[in-house]
């Protein structure tokens, strides 16, 4: 197991990354509210990129808050709980709030507005509980990272040589801040939290990151760790700078170590979890209560009351928007997640999940028209403010040429779509919509490449049997003719069977007459 | 003398290179054509026979051989003949029309299980066995590994074939290639 020493006073860097102004203060300035509970909530079942968890529940249930209702079916999946009490009203593919709004499977729950409970597992002896307990507990919660990614957290703690546990409290995206707020309310819920994790991990050590921008967080932490007597959690600042907050780049800025291409965290013996999955954790453990509600912030021009949200996962968009006052005739846009990598929403009937951050509703004035691409000048821009030292231009140059396999091997999956080139370049070219499709395209050509392999392998394996076949009858009908191999024995005995039968019919006929 | 002592030499030398040599070639002699292998890796394996020979694999070897196009294959559409023309060396041709038209959407077959009367025909002309059934018993067609090359469809005496959209893995979303440069597009639009 590595050691990792971290000085405060010596942090490192990553490549380029960008100074952003943090519009964070209008949502800050409001205390956290409590949403409402919603009509209907829309409870998405795609957790992350990809894996959609099976639902339990069918039309017509009635559930209860805290009910599972979905089930993995993949070992990369996670469970899924009612957020509220109420009727299950639909199942159907839907849009959802996940990247490119892809379709996936919805259970829409009409809310009964009661909020009844089901019975929650509640933990007696939380000191007593092991490694082992703590990670079946994170399943049980349904807990994904709450950063963005939404990878599964169960899966992060299957390693044992595990040194560091790194609690991402840098919120670098602008407009965002329910980090923040969630660290301005919950100091001693996130302690508590960060030690569940640690026991769970098997860690010596956590670190508590922070932007350098947030004031006072850092000293209240800090005098909860003095009253409790805590010395193996440090908290550390770090510089604002989009991206500091993606968990490659944190680990960079902390440690000054590089997470090897292709590879996570893990490999360095690190783990990165989001404030909002620690304290996640610790309601579970605590209270009993799954993964069902988040902060989320709502900001924007176009909202009149900027604040941050504690909503139920599954609660419409439209619902959190009415909460925080907007202003629907000046909306031109509404973004799930931030400006920087967040992704526009079609409609506002689709219900948060657990990855979603921040809901911006932006003007017309403050949108970024599409209209003024022009060609790439190879200016290198991109170059210099690539977090994960890319090519960009490059990149672009094969992705447009459909020389994908190239871009692959110009490390095209290493790129964190954090959308830094596409902020700086010149040319207003959408970079990182070439690369979020030569993604997709390669992970297509390698589903289709794998399937022409099992065709092949299939096609094979059956002209061996039909081989097969046609030489079994080849050598049976060989062995029949050395049975019976002597042509003139076989001449004799079948003018024997003639004479038989005529002499046979010749009787018959006589005795008729 | 020393003409003909060195003409000796070279040849003694030259006799000794030529048994080494006969020797690796016959130590690491090369089952087949290794181009056909590498053609019919490139090829789709959907054994479909659009190309007009029965299977990948032999269109690969014709190819190999020069004796065909390499714009016969409709399943691996323009990409595939890239591919083609940059292993081999020649030019990127057109899909020939005759050979059928490059599908725009990944398509798999599925045997409508009421209407099916358990004839075995279509099973006897699968290429990669992805039909299971029996005599006078339902059919039915693996969907992971039907290649969609379409082979069962005449075969079938009472049309209960259909073609429906190959099932695709969850984590797999296409994503429409962002258009280049707007100006370039209102430019043709004018």
């Amino acid at each position: 197991m590595r050691e990792i020493n971290i000085n405060p006073n010596q942090l490192s860097s990553f490549n380029g990354g960008l100074h952003l102004k943090h519009h964070k203060t209008d949502t800050l300035n409001e205390p956290l509210a409590i949403a409402s509970i919603p009509d209907k909530l829309y409870m998405s079942l795609r957790i992350n990129r990809g894996n959609i968890s099976k639902p339990v529940v069918s039309v017509g249930d009635i559930v209860l808050k805290g009910q599972i209702i979905a089930v993995p079916d993949s070992p990369n999946g996670s469970y899924i709980h009612a957020s509220s009490s109420g009727i299950v009203s639909a199942i159907t593919t839907k849009q959802t709030a996940s990247p490119d709004t892809d379709f996936a499977t919805v259970v829409i729950i009409t809310t009964d507005k009661k909020d009844q409970w089901c019975q929650r597992p509640l933990i007696d002896n939380i000191e007593k509980l092991n490694s082992q307990d703590i990670i079946t507990a994170i399943k049980n919660a349904g807990l994904t990272g709450l950063g963005g990614a939404g990878f599964p957290t169960h899966l992060k703690y299957k390693s044992e040589n595990i040194s560091t546990l790194i609690i991402n409290g840098a919120e670098c995206e602008p407009y965002i801040s329910c980090d923040q707020q969630l660290m301005i309310d919950f100091p001693q819920q996130l302690i508590d939290g960060i030690f569940l994790m640690l026991k769970a991990s098997g860690a010596k050590q956590a670190i508590f990151a922070l932007e350098d921008q947030v004031g006072g967080i850092k000293s209240k932490l800090e005098k909860i760790l003095a009253e409790q007597n805590i010395n193996n959690i440090s908290i550390i600042k770090v510089p604002t700078i989009y991206p500091a907050g993606g968990e490659k780049q944190l680990i960079k800025v902390l440690t000054g170590l590089e997470v090897p291409s292709g590879g996570f965290p893990i490999n360095l013996g690190i783990i990165v979890q989001n404030v909002g999955t620690i304290k996640a954790l610790n309601d579970f453990i605590k209270c009993g209560q799954p993964l069902i509600d988040r902060v989320i912030t709502v900001a924007g021009d176009a909202i009149n009351q900027p604040q941050n949200f504690k909503a139920l996962i599954g609660t419409p968009i439209s619902h959190l928007l009415e909460l925080a006052k907007y202003n629907p005739k000046n909306t031109h846009k509404i973004i799930i997640g931030g400006p920087m990598m967040g992704f526009a929403m079609p409609h506002t009937d689709i219900g948060i999940d657990k990855t979603s951050n921040c809901i911006l509703a932006l003007s017309k004035e403050n949108t970024q028209q599409p209209a003024d691409t022009l060609p790439c000048i190879r200016c290198g821009d991109c170059v210099n403010v690539c977090p994960v030292n890319l090519l960009p231009q490059q990149l672009f140059w094969y992705i447009k040429g459909e020389n994908l396999e190239k871009a692959r091997e110009h490390h095209l999956f290493d790129c964190i779509e954090c959308g830094a080139c596409a902020w700086v370049c010149p040319s207003q070219i959408k970079l990182v919509d070439y690369y979020r499709y030569a993604k997709s395209e390669l992970k297509y050509l390698d589903f289709k490449r794998k399937k022409s392999d099992l065709s092949q392998v299939r096609h094979n394996l059956r002209d061996e049997r039909l081989q097969r076949l046609k030489d079994e009858r080849i050598a049976k009908r060989k062995n029949t003719k050395l049975r019976t191999g002597d042509s003139a024995k076989i001449k004799r005995d079948l003018q024997a069977t003639l004479d038989r039968v005529k002499n046979a019919k010749s009787i018959r006929d006589n005795q008729h007459e | 003398m020393q003409p003909i002592f060195s003409l000796l030499i070279i040849s003694a030398v030259a006799l000794i290179f030529g048994f080494i040599v006969m020797w690796v070639s016959k130590k690491f002699r090369v089952e087949g054509n290794p181009i056909v292998d590498q053609i019919n890796a490139i090829l789709p394996q959907t054994q479909c026979g659009q190309c007009d020979f029965p299977g990948c694999k032999p269109y690969a070897t014709a190819i190999a051989n020069g004796e065909v196009p390499i714009n016969q294959c409709p399943p691996g559409g323009d990409e595939g003949i890239k591919q083609l023309a940059e292993l081999l060396d020649l030019e990127v041709l057109e899909l020939n029309p005759d050979n059928g038209d490059e599908k725009t959407m990944d398509m798999v077959v599925e045997i409508v299980e009421e209407d099916c009367i358990g004839c075995t025909k279509c099973i006897q002309v699968c290429p990669v066995d992805a039909i299971i059934g029996a005599a006078k018993q339902m059919h039915t067609v693996i969907l992971d590994a039907c290649t969609g090359c379409d082979l069962c469809i005449p075969a079938c005496p009472v049309d209960c074939i259909i073609t429906i959209p190959a099932p695709m893995p969850t984590t797999i979303q296409r994503l429409n290639k962002p258009t280049l440069y707007n100006y370039i597009n209102q430019a043709q639009k004018l």
